[in-house]
């Protein structure tokens, strides 16, 4: 379900701008430990890859 | 060679170490900069794990280099012309080869650092187009003499048409593979920790180490291709021709330099009446110390002819003659090629064609140490490059979304398009084609057209290329005014 949890994740801190503002300078690794926090659960390997995949859909 | 090498003094050796160390930067930044598209599908629809991902796509770099031959490497570097390249050994020769060494680097890393979209190739060779212009400026010629605009003219056509192709060709693959496999899964973007069905996880897999296979055999070359220069420039007497030719090679370049002066002989008259009528320039004199010229063709194949006579092979031509031997093979084949391009007849056109290509054979290499030390920064640069991802959480990386059937169709093709590159001697930007195709599966898809993918493609074009050449310019400006 991790592709789902980082959606929901997602979701959830653009639903709180404020929460978007304080994540924006966190690590990889940070994120990862703020969203199991938080019930969401995913590796740090599945967030890069969805990164990954904005720069291949981007073409950067 | 290393007694060569230990018979310079210790400025070169610095030099030489200094820009190998920078040609190999280039390549291992361009690895990291590109790891993320080439191991993305594969990893994001669970088809491998991160690590082993990673691992195999660096290796497939690795080897795609030596696999990729050299073509691409000297379609690169002969973007300069052919006055420049014979000029290399010289101060302005090293000049040229730092500033295009240091304006590539700087741009590719400053882009990765902003996160601005680049291409590797565009960087390049826009630097490339700005130090042969800014030689010509410098010499007082005229612009259009600054760059082979014959190879920068195809040079310019791959980098624009394989985009198209990829969008069309992956738009077109998907929409079959609609048509052929009705699993609904494959046409669905990954759900839950489950990796793809066996047959797509196999083909995820395959064109996904493909793409690596292939961006090491295109974007590797253009590491070889600058390596070259420098080797050619610095230790001339070692590199400025292949050591290791074989006799039948030396004795086709023979017999080809044999066919061109009675060639170039029997077309005196009609090259006199080419100058008359401007079809070939009158290039006013330079102030570096080798010029090319059609009338000096006949001189350079009786040098050539008469220089192998004398040699069993070019392992005992004396270092200090192998620069003048790939001088005169060069400027041999510059005016066989001003002459195909004036040549009535496709026969003509081909034979000049077929007699350049085995004329230019020795001096059209790469030694194997070469090859591996660019495969080395490659292959451990596109390792380093996924543990360097930085997520930017924001809007885009939630709404994106890739299925199956679009990931593998938008690999194969870009796996295809950089093979087909490769095999036509031409570079390519290995992330437009791949971004092309997914953008044109998108379209196929029916979830429009990705405008974020065209604007990284347009950027290339209106920002990379003409600031890539104001840097290169600028810093030959720069190292020449020191030399």
């Amino acid at each position: 379900m991790s592709q789902e949890n980082i959606d929901r994740y997602l979701q959830w801190l653009q639903a709180d701008k404020d929460q978007l503002l304080l994540v924006s300078g966190m690590s990889v690794a940070e994120l990862v430990e703020h969203a199991a926090a938080l019930g969401f659960v995913f590796t740090a390997e599945e967030l890069k890859a969805r990164q990954a995949l904005v720069h291949l859909m981007e073409g950067t | 060679m290393l007694q060569s090498i230990s018979s310079l003094d210790g400025h070169t050796l610095l030099l030489l170490c200094l820009s190998l160390g920078i040609a190999l930067a280039f390549e291992f930044v361009n690895g990291f900069h590109d790891t993320a598209n080439a191991v993305a599908t594969v990893i994001y629809t669970k088809s491998l794990g991160a690590r082993s991902a990673v691992v195999l796509s660096g290796l497939c770099n690795f080897l795609g280099v030596s696999l990729g031959g050299i073509a691409v490497a000297y379609a690169i570097v002969h973007l300069l012309p052919v006055d420049l390249l014979v000029s290399v050994n010289s101060t302005i020769g090293l000049a040229m080869v730092f500033s295009l060494l240091v304006s590539a680097i700087l741009w590719n890393f400053a882009t990765w650092y902003l996160g601005l979209p680049a291409s590797s190739s565009h960087t390049l060779i826009g630097s490339i187009l700005g130090v042969g212009l800014a030689n010509a400026l410098r010499e007082g010629l005229p612009l259009g003499s600054g760059v082979n605009w014959h190879k920068a003219a195809e040079v310019g056509l791959s980098l624009f048409i394989s985009p198209v192709i990829g969008f069309v060709l992956a738009g077109a693959l998907l929409l079959l593979l609609q048509r052929l496999l009705k699993n609904p899964t494959l046409h669905s973007p990954p759900v839950g920790n489950a990796p793809p069905p066996l047959g797509m996880r196999a083909a995820l897999i395959a064109s996904g180490l493909g793409v690596s296979l292939a961006h090491g055999s295109n974007d590797g070359q253009k590491g070889v291709g600058l390596i070259m220069l420098i080797l050619i420039g610095i230790v001339p007497g070692v590199y400025a021709i292949n050591s290791d030719a074989t006799t039948e090679e030396l004795l086709g370049v023979r017999q080809a330099a044999a066919q061109f002066t009675d060639y170039f002989d029997a077309h005196r008259l009609e090259i006199e009446k080419f100058y008359q009528n401007g079809d070939i320039a009158e290039l006013p004199a330079k102030t570096s110390a080798v010029s090319c010229d059609v009338r000096g063709a006949v001189a350079a194949s009786e040098a050539i002819q008469q220089c192998l006579a004398q040699y069993p092979s070019i392992a005992a031509v004396p270092a200090a003659e192998r620069w003048t031997l790939r001088t005169d093979i060069l400027c041999l084949d510059d005016a066989a090629r001003v002459m195909a391009g004036l040549a009535t007849t496709s026969e003509e056109r081909q034979k000049l064609d077929g007699l350049r290509t085995t004329l230019r054979r020795p001096t059209e290499y790469a030694p194997s140490w070469v090859i591996f030390a660019v495969s080395l920064a490659l292959g451990c640069g596109t390792m380093v490059g996924w543990k360097r991802i930085v997520v930017t959480i924001g809007e885009k990386i939630g709404k994106t979304r890739l299925s199956y059937a679009q990931g593998a169709s938008a690999q194969i093709v870009a796996m295809g398009t950089i093979a087909l590159a490769d095999g036509l001697g031409l570079p390519v930007s290995t992330t437009h084609v791949l971004a092309s195709g997914v953008a044109g599966t998108m379209a196929a898809h029916k979830s429009g057209l990705q405008m974020r993918t065209l604007r990284s493609i347009a950027m290339a074009w209106v920002l990379t290329l003409p600031a890539a050449m104001l840097l290169g310019a600028g810093l030959f400006f720069l190292f020449a005014g020191l030399a």
